[in-house]
């Protein structure tokens, strides 16, 4: 999934942003916070062929149900396409 | 025309406070200013044999503060857009992921500049407004570029980028202090004003005083005027109501003073042209050069030295307690020592709150009420 901003992931503190880099912040000015499962998202997006592939990983990640990892990555990558992050 | 800090950049101070990580940090590229500002709390006219860290040597840090969770950054001076490789470093370090401020007195932005920020906007440009015309400038700064700094900030607004004005009041430009918020209003401009002014410590070496301030009582009556400028009548009332109301807080008589109540020392720090870490710029100690050691081993140091500062104690008992901004710097620059009571501060204060009372106090409301 090619993600069509340029932002820097940054993990301070245990907290995850997404610092908008160069004309992105024309776009998002401000800080973008994530949770660890988005960030652990983000993180999977460039080789994420589809939102299956997102799901098996964090299934792999993280002590949850398949149910529950696909309404996850859903929301969250809904609100990408909103915000035209990726496509 | 005040401001709101974002929710998440307070949530991370905090917790940087807490977990002693410097979230933010000022990089002070230069002394080196192309204008003389007689107030000015850092530049010096001999600036020659200054040794200002190259550009690699701020990357460097700036990819061990990185590590050690820097994320705000504000550049500053002098005037950072002197430095001949202002581009090159504003570019890398943006790439590494920093929320950039910068601080210029706004007469530098050249063409060349305004493309850099257009390619890379900075989180937001302060711009240092020094007054209301050429004649104040002159005066102040030693510099006619007043209509070359509205150009400038007006430029910046169209490009959308976020542009505040500190505006530090004094004798020299306090009869422009309307003009300016006039200007503020019609642009729609953030603006930062203060009617306090350090003395000129690391400039001149001095502490106690600053040529340029104006009066206690008078930096009291400006800041009321510029509160008057931007809050509504109720919210007026509602200080004059709270300084109406003032007592001495209960607490032990022998208590010893307490500690920085700001975030320099606990969340932030302050890098000088030539690599010294301090708490904060407007102070000379506690400072650690990082020729000495890293980065991280200097933050430590610091941090363990600002949690020993203390306050006057005079301070814990004093009835204006709840409505004064003393901090660590001004008791420093003030009278050279932290637990120093500045007297100069005092009497502000104090002024501020009649001058409340007096333009804004209910008529027949007494302490009693």
């Amino acid at each position: 999934m090619k993600v069509n901003f340029d932002f820097v992931h940054r993990e301070i503190m245990g907290d995850h942003v997404l610092v908008p880099v160069g004309k992105t912040s024309t776009v998002f000015n401000g800080l973008f916070p994530l949770t660890d499962t988005a960030a652990f998202i983000w993180g999977l997006l460039p080789d994420a062929p589809d939102e299956n592939y997102i799901v098996t990983k964090l299934l792999g990640e993280y002590e949850i149900d398949k149910e529950t990892a696909e309404r996850d990555v859903s929301a969250f990558i809904t609100k990408l396409r909103e915000f035209r992050i990726i496509d | 025309m005040g401001e709101l800090e974002p929710k998440i950049s307070t949530y991370l101070h905090n917790k940087g406070a807490k977990m002693g990580i410097p979230v933010s940090g000022t990089f002070e590229l230069t002394r080196k200013c192309n204008f003389n500002c007689k107030m000015c709390y850092v530049h010096c006219t001999d600036t020659s044999k200054d040794r200002e860290l190259s550009a690699e040597e701020w990357l460097n840090i700036a990819r061990e503060a990185k590590k050690a969770g820097l994320l705000f950054l504000l550049l500053t001076g002098g005037e950072p857009l002197l430095r001949p490789d202002f581009e090159l470093l504003y570019t890398e370090l943006s790439k590494m992921g920093f929320m950039i401020s910068i601080n210029t007195n706004g007469s530098m932005i050249t063409p060349r500049i305004f493309r850099l920020f257009e390619d890379y906007p900075p989180a937001r440009v302060n711009i240092s407004l020094y007054g209301g015309s050429e004649e104040t400038y002159e005066s102040l700064c030693e510099s006619r570029n007043f209509k070359k700094v509205l150009e400038n900030i007006k430029k910046l607004k169209e490009m959308k980028i976020s542009v505040r004005l500190n505006c530090v009041f004094n004798r020299y430009n306090v009869a422009d202090t309307q003009e300016i918020y006039r200007f503020a209003k019609e642009n729609d401009l953030i603006i930062k004003p203060t009617s306090y002014m350090y003395p000129s410590l690391r400039a001149k070496g001095e502490t106690g005083d600053n040529e340029a301030r104006l009066s206690a009582v008078d930096a009291a009556k400006n800041t009321v005027l510029c509160r008057k400028l931007t809050f509504s009548e109720e919210q007026l009332r509602a200080k004059a109501k709270e300084m109406m109301s003032l007592y001495p807080p209960e607490c032990d008589p022998d208590a010893e003073g307490e500690g920085m109540r700001c975030r320099a020392g606990k969340s932030s720090f302050w890098l000088t042209y030539d690599g010294r870490m301090m708490p904060c710029g407007m102070m000379t100690e506690p400072c650690v050069s990082l020729e000495d050691m890293s980065f991280s081993d200097a933050w430590q140091l610091i941090r363990q030295k600002t949690a020993e500062i203390r306050l006057p104690s005079e301070c814990q008992q004093c009835s204006h307690k709840s409505v004064c901004n003393v901090c660590a710097a001004m008791c420093y620059t003030e009278t050279g020592r932290f637990d120093g009571k500045p007297d100069y501060i005092c009497d502000m204060v104090k002024a501020i709150a009649d001058e409340f009372v007096k333009q804004f106090g209910e008529v027949g409301e007494t302490d009693e009420s």
